[in-house]
C-alpha cells in the first residue's frame, strides 16, 4: 500500500477506533514510517541499522543477493510487508527449498497477523503503527512473498483488469512496461513492472515487483497467473480487500486500546465503520493511483483536525540529540524498539518453522547471546526494565 | 463483490493443461529460435577467431592444388589460371555452404516462430511440426555421433593409461585427447539440448491442438 492507505487512511482508522488526533497521528507517521525506514536513514541519525523496515532501491541495487544477502531481504520484507500466511503449508511434488518460500507467501488473516496485534498490546503508539502497517499490506500483497524468487513471484502476460460494466464484468489485457521513469496509466491499462529475469534470486523477483504498483493501487480488480499457482487464476478484488483491511485495523486498534477482549481473525468493525462505509467504498472505486487528498480529507471530518503532512525528518533531530540514554524514549527510539520486536518475532516463528530463508533465530532466554548483533538493543532494553519481547 | 466473477475463473483441468503447454510450447519455439541465432553467432566468432588460421589453409590448398595438377596434367598451366580455378571452386562451395547453412538457419527460425504463434493462438499450422520431427532425428543422431566419439576417446585413454610408463609424450596425448573429449562432450550437450527441445516441441505442439479441439468442442473436465 502507499502513503494514501498507510497514512491517511490508517490516521482515519485510528481515529474511528477512538484515538485522540494527537494519537493517531502518531500512530499513522509510525505506518507510514515503515515504508521509509531504510539502513540509509538510521545511519543519518545512528541509529541501528538492523531496525530497517524498508529498503531503498538504491539499497536493492547494491544489495547482495548471496546467502546472507537473501536471509536480510526476507527478514525486511516478510516481518513488514508480506507476512507470511501459513508457515506449514504444504505442498506436493517439489524440493524444500521451494516449499520454503512457498511457505512465505502473504496472505490476510493469516496467524501471525495475531501474532504481529498481540506483540503492540501494552506498547507504543509507534508500535501500534509499525502492527497496522503489517496487517494492512497482509490485504494489499496477498499472493506474493517478500523474499525473491522467480518461482513464487513471478507473473506473465496473463494479466487482465476486471471492470465493472452494467451488471457484468469486462476484461482487459494488461500491458507492462519496464521505464521504471514512466507513470502508470489506468486509463489505456498500461504499467510499469520490474523487468522479467531468469535469476531465481534477482530483486527483481522480490515482492510484488512483477505485477508493479498494482496491488498497491485500490480501485483496480484483476486476475493473472501467479507462478506458483500452477496455472491457476487468482482474482485480486482491491476495492473489497481495501475496505476489509479498513475495517480490520479498526477492529485492531479497538482491541488494542482496550475496547475489545480479543483480537480474532476474520472479524472486522463493521458496525463502527457503517456511517461512512459507502464514502469509503466509493473512495476506494475511484479511477486514481493516489486517494491521499480523499483520504485526507475523511480523516480531519471523522477528527475535526487538520492531518499533518508526512515529513520524513520530523523527528530526526528529537533522536540526534538526546542522550544515548533517553533515545529509547523518543519518538524514534519507540518506532525501532517496536521494529525490532516485529521482526525478531516474525524471524522466530519463520526460523522454528523449520525455514532457513530469514536466517538463524536465536532464543535468547534459552541459549543465551550467540554473537547475533541484530537484537542487541532489544535485549538491553529489557535488561534496564523495558518491556519488549 | 466479485463472487459471480469468481466462478468464471478458467480453472478446470482442461484449461490448466492448455495453459501449461502453451507456454512449454512457446519456451521450446524461443528455444530452437535461440538455437538457431547461436549457430549463426558460432559461425561468425569462428571464422572471426579462426581468421588466421583460415588464411593459412587456403594458402596450404593452393600450393598443394598446384603441386597435384601439376602432377596429373598433360602440359604445364599457368599459376594465375590455377588460382582462378582453386578460388573459383572455394566460392562455390563456400557459397553451397553457406546457402545449406542459412536454409538450415531458417528452417529452424520457422519452426521456432510457427511453434511460438501456435502457442499464443495466433495460427494454427502443421508443417512445422513435420520440420521439427525432421530436427529431432538430425540431432538425435548427432548426439550419438558425439558419443561414439567420446567413447572412442575414453577407450583410447585407457589403453595409454595402461602403457603410460612405455610410451614417449604420452602426457602431451593424455591432454590433447582430454581437451578434444571436452570439446566433443560440449558439443554433445549442445546436440542433447537441442533435440530434447525438438522433442518437446512436437509434443507439446500436438497437446496444444488436441486440447483446443477438446475445448471447442466443449468437453470441459470439472476439478
Amino acid at each position: 500500500m502507499n502513503t494514501d492507505f498507510h497514512y491517511y487512511a490508517t490516521y482515519s482508522a485510528a481515529v474511528f477506533a477512538g484515538y485522540s488526533h494527537v494519537e493517531a497521528c502518531d500512530i499513522c507517521y509510525s505506518a507510514q514510517f515503515v515504508d521509509l525506514c531504510s539502513k540509509t536513514f538510521l545511519a543519518s541519525i545512528k541509529g541501528p541499522r538492523s531496525a530497517a523496515t524498508s529498503q531503498l532501491s538504491v539499497e536493492l541495487v547494491e544489495q547482495k543477493t548471496d546467502i546472507l544477502g537473501l536471509q536480510d531481504i526476507t527478514r525486511i520484507w516478510a516481518s513488514f510487508h508480506f507476512l507470511p500466511y501459513d508457515l506449514h503449508a504444504e505442498k506436493k511434488h517439489c524440493s524444500r527449498a521451494y516449499k520454503n518460500k512457498y511457505r512465505l507467501i502473504c496472505n490476510s488473516n493469516g496467524k501471525l497477523v495475531i501474532d504481529t496485534v498481540n506483540l503492540a498490546k501494552n506498547k507504543s503508539l509507534q508500535a501500534v503503527g509499525i502492527a497496522m502497517h503489517v496487517l494492512a499490506d497482509t490485504w494489499a500483497h496477498k499472493y506474493f512473498a517478500g523474499t525473491p524468487s522467480l518461482v513464487i513471484n513471478n507473473t506473465d502476460k496473463h494479466f487482465y483488469e476486471i471492470i465493472p460494466d452494467g451488471d457484468g464484468y469486462k476484461e482487459r489485457q494488461l500491458k507492462f512496461s519496464h521505464n521504471p521513469g514512466a507513470k502508470d496509466d489506468p486509463e489505456n491499462g498500461i504499467y510499469v513492472n520490474t523487468l522479467y529475469q531468469t535469476s531465481e534470486k534477482t530483486v527483481m523477483n522480490l515482492g510484488h515487483g512483477r505485477a508493479g504498483h498494482l496491488p498497491d493501487y485500490s480501485f483496480i480488480r484483476y486476475k493473472f497467473l501467479p507462478a506458483w499457482g500452477e496455472y491457476r487464476e487468482v482474482l485480486k478484488d482491491n476495492p473489497s480487500d481495501y475496505i476489509h483491511a479498513f475495517a480490520q485495523l479498526v477492529y485492531a486498534m479497538q482491541y488494542l486500546r482496550g475496547e475489545r477482549e480479543t483480537f480474532e481473525l476474520e472479524t472486522y468493525a463493521w458496525d463502527t465503520i457503517e456511517p461512512y462505509r459507502e464514502e469509503i467504498e466509493t473512495l476506494l472505486e475511484k479511477r486514481q493511483t493516489d486517494d491521499a487528498a480523499d483520504w485526507k480529507a475523511l480523516g480531519e471530518k471523522l477528527s475535526g483536525e487538520t492531518i499533518p503532512d508526512f515529513d520524513i525528518d520530523r523527528y530526526k533531530e528529537e533522536y540526534k540529540s538526546a542522550e544515548k540514554d533517553q533515545k529509547n524514549n523518543t519518538f524514534l527510539g519507540k518506532f525501532i524498539l517496536g521494529a525490532l520486536a516485529q521482526k525478531s518475532m516474525v524471524t522466530g516463528k519463520i526460523y522454528k518453522s523449520g525455514n532457513p530463508v530469514a536466517g538463524v533465530s536465536v532464543d535468547y532466554d534459552k541459549n543465551g547471546f550467540a554473537g547475533i548483533k541484530d537484537y542487541i538493543k532489544l535485549i538491553e532494553y529489557s535488561a534496564e526494565g523495558g518491556e519488549h519481547e | 463483490m466479485l463472487k459471480n466473477y469468481e466462478n468464471s475463473l478458467k480453472n478446470d483441468e482442461l484449461s490448466l493443461k492448455l495453459r501449461k503447454s502453451d507456454r512449454t510450447l512457446y519456451a521450446t519455439g524461443v528455444g530452437c529460435f535461440g538455437f538457431a541465432i547461436w549457430s549463426l553467432i558460432r559461425l561468425i566468432l569462428s571464422v572471426y577467431t579462426e581468421f588466421d588460421g583460415l588464411k593459412a589453409w587456403i594458402s596450404n590448398g593452393l600450393e598443394e592444388f598446384i603441386q597435384e595438377t601439376a602432377k596429373t596434367a598433360n602440359g604445364p598451366l599457368e599459376a594465375e589460371v590455377l588460382k582462378a580455378i582453386y578460388f573459383g571452386s572455394l566460392f562455390v562451395v563456400g557459397l553451397v555452404f553457406l546457402t545449406i547453412f542459412l536454409l538450415a538457419l531458417l528452417f529452424q527460425v520457422y519452426i521456432g516462430i510457427c511453434a511460438c504463434k501456435e502457442a499464443t493462438g495466433k495460427k494454427k499450422k502443421y508443417l512445422y511440426i513435420l520440420f521439427a520431427f525432421i530436427l529431432f532425428a538430425f540431432y538425435s543422431l548427432n548426439s550419438a555421433g558425439y558419443a561414439r566419439e567420446i567413447s572412442h576417446m575414453i577407450y583410447g585413454l585407457n589403453l595409454d593409461a595402461m602403457g603410460i610408463n612405455e610410451m614417449e609424450g604420452t602426457a602431451k596425448l593424455l591432454v590433447d585427447l582430454m581437451d578434444n573429449a571436452l570439446d566433443e562432450f560440449a558439443s554433445l550437450l549442445l546436440s542433447l539440448t537441442s533435440a530434447v527441445i525438438a522433442l518437446e516441441l512436437i509434443v507439446n505442439s500436438i497437446k496444444v491442438k488436441v486440447l483446443r479441439k477438446k475445448m471447442a468442442g466443449g468437453i470441459v473436465n470439472e476439478h
